[in-house]
């Protein structure tokens, strides 16, 4: 797994990592069991401050997506649950973040809605096993 | 958890001219603070004040429980101070002066020293007027942590290196002094760094405290939204608490929110309109904002 942290971005360092490790967990690219780097090595490799770290790891484990074994290391839950419900919201907040743009663009809703299904067909005819 | 870091009420003035002005500022234990300013702001000014180097006229600085005015030699024992403007002796070689400093410590760290004159590659048998400015703040870093200090206090630690030394000098603070639950003071005008490493950031300009926050509260609750309404809002909306101030073009508004993100949006999202957007504000965006705003009031 690979960390990226846009540091020109509004959005806090803290939580550009929650959503990434939520994000590579989802996607399977974290499994369970699997292994985090410790906050120090996170902290280094990023270049990022170590309590920064802790807080994203802090805010994971109350969700319970990873368990942290003193001494040992924070690993990916055995049954991480990313739930329907914040998942859905995620795609919400982006859907209204497009719905906007488009409407700032002056695209009619009509070619929004076409090109959003066209785009739809596209993806899962690519043999897509995921719809 | 208690301060590594206390000023209260700090006042100092040149030729009339206030430098520090009523500045009163915590910095929590084991964090990394940033002190941001534009040139001139009053940054090493107060540091200076920190260190005992300069006298206030007034208010009180108080570091690692110790007060400047009584205590300043217990203070030197355990803190480490990178200077803006280099300020080694010039004539000794950088073999000379590691020795040098090494005899006002107990708690040198020799092993510390000699990883980073290796990793830096240090001449050591160079003078110190005869190293690159990259050089020079290379060995005041190593010279600032070799004490193995509890407070490191870093002005413009960055400012003037190239992107790569910049990178280092972060990580090397974050290994040695970070990791290891001490504290950071470091002053800049460089945003970019802060952003990456600090807990805690404050803005001063003309000597005085314009913002004290939590970097990540900070990005939580400074936002700009974006709104088209389909007719006049109820200027209700517009004067909630939260929203600083707003720009209009017909019906598209550019509302400034420094708190209650998420009551106004609720309460925007009521009115009928077109579009509605958040747009996120970096710390650079935010530090031309305050600062910006704060030359309007004199």
């Amino acid at each position: 797994m690979q960390y990226y942290i846009d540091f020109k971005s509004g959005i806090p360092i803290y939580v550009q990592l929650i959503e990434q490790i939520k994000e590579g967990i989802a996607s399977g690219l974290l499994e369970p069991g699997d292994r985090l780097p410790t906050v120090r090595e996170l902290a280094l490799k990023l270049t990022v401050n170590p309590n920064t770290v802790a807080r994203s790891y802090k805010e994971l484990e109350r969700e319970g997506l990873i368990e942290t074994k003193r001494g040992v290391g924070s690993f990916v839950a055995q049954n991480p649950e990313i739930t329907r419900a914040a998942s859905e919201e995620e795609i919400d907040k982006m859907l209204d973040e497009l719905i906007n743009k488009a409407f700032q663009l002056g695209i009619p809703r009509d070619l929004l809605e076409k090109k959003v299904s066209s785009r739809l067909q596209e993806k899962y005819n690519r043999g897509g096993d995921r719809g | 958890m208690s301060n590594a870091v206390e000023l209260k009420g700090l006042n100092k003035a040149f030729d009339g001219i206030k430098a520090v002005n009523n500045l009163s500022l915590e910095v929590e234990e084991g964090s990394i603070f940033g002190f941001l300013g534009p040139n001139g702001a009053g940054k090493t000014t107060t540091i200076k004040i920190m260190l005992g180097l300069i006298k206030q006229d007034s208010g009180t600085a108080n570091l690692l429980g110790y007060d400047t005015g009584q205590d300043i030699l217990k203070i030197k024992k355990k803190v480490g101070y990178v200077a803006e403007i280099d300020h080694l002796y010039g004539y000794m070689k950088v073999r000379e002066i590691l020795e040098f400093n090494q005899g006002f410590y107990n708690n040198w760290d020799s092993s510390l020293v000699e990883k980073y004159n290796k990793f830096f590659k240090l001449p050591l048998d160079k003078k110190i007027k005869e190293l690159s400015r990259g050089m020079k703040k290379q060995l005041s870093l190593i010279l600032a942590m070799a004490s193995n200090p509890e407070l490191l206090i870093l002005d413009e630690p960055t400012s003037g290196l190239d992107p790569i030394n910049r990178q280092e000098i972060l990580r090397i603070i974050l290994e040695e002094i970070s990791v290891k639950g001490r504290t950071v003071f470091f002053s800049t005008h460089l945003l970019g760094d802060v952003e990456r490493i600090a807990d805690s950031v404050a803005i001063i300009n003309r000597g005085r405290l314009l913002e004290q926050s939590l970097l990540d509260d900070l990005k939580s609750e400074i936002k700009k939204i974006r709104v088209v309404f389909q007719k006049e809002p109820d200027p209700d909306v517009l004067s909630l608490p939260g929203i600083d101030n707003y720009t209009q073009d017909r019906n598209a508004y550019i509302i400034s929110v420094s708190k209650n993100l998420n009551q106004i949006l609720k309460k925007l999202e009521q009115e009928p309109h077109f579009s509605l957007d958040v747009i996120e504000q970096n710390l650079e965006d935010i530090f031309i904002d305050k600062v910006g705003d704060d030359k309007d009031e004199i």
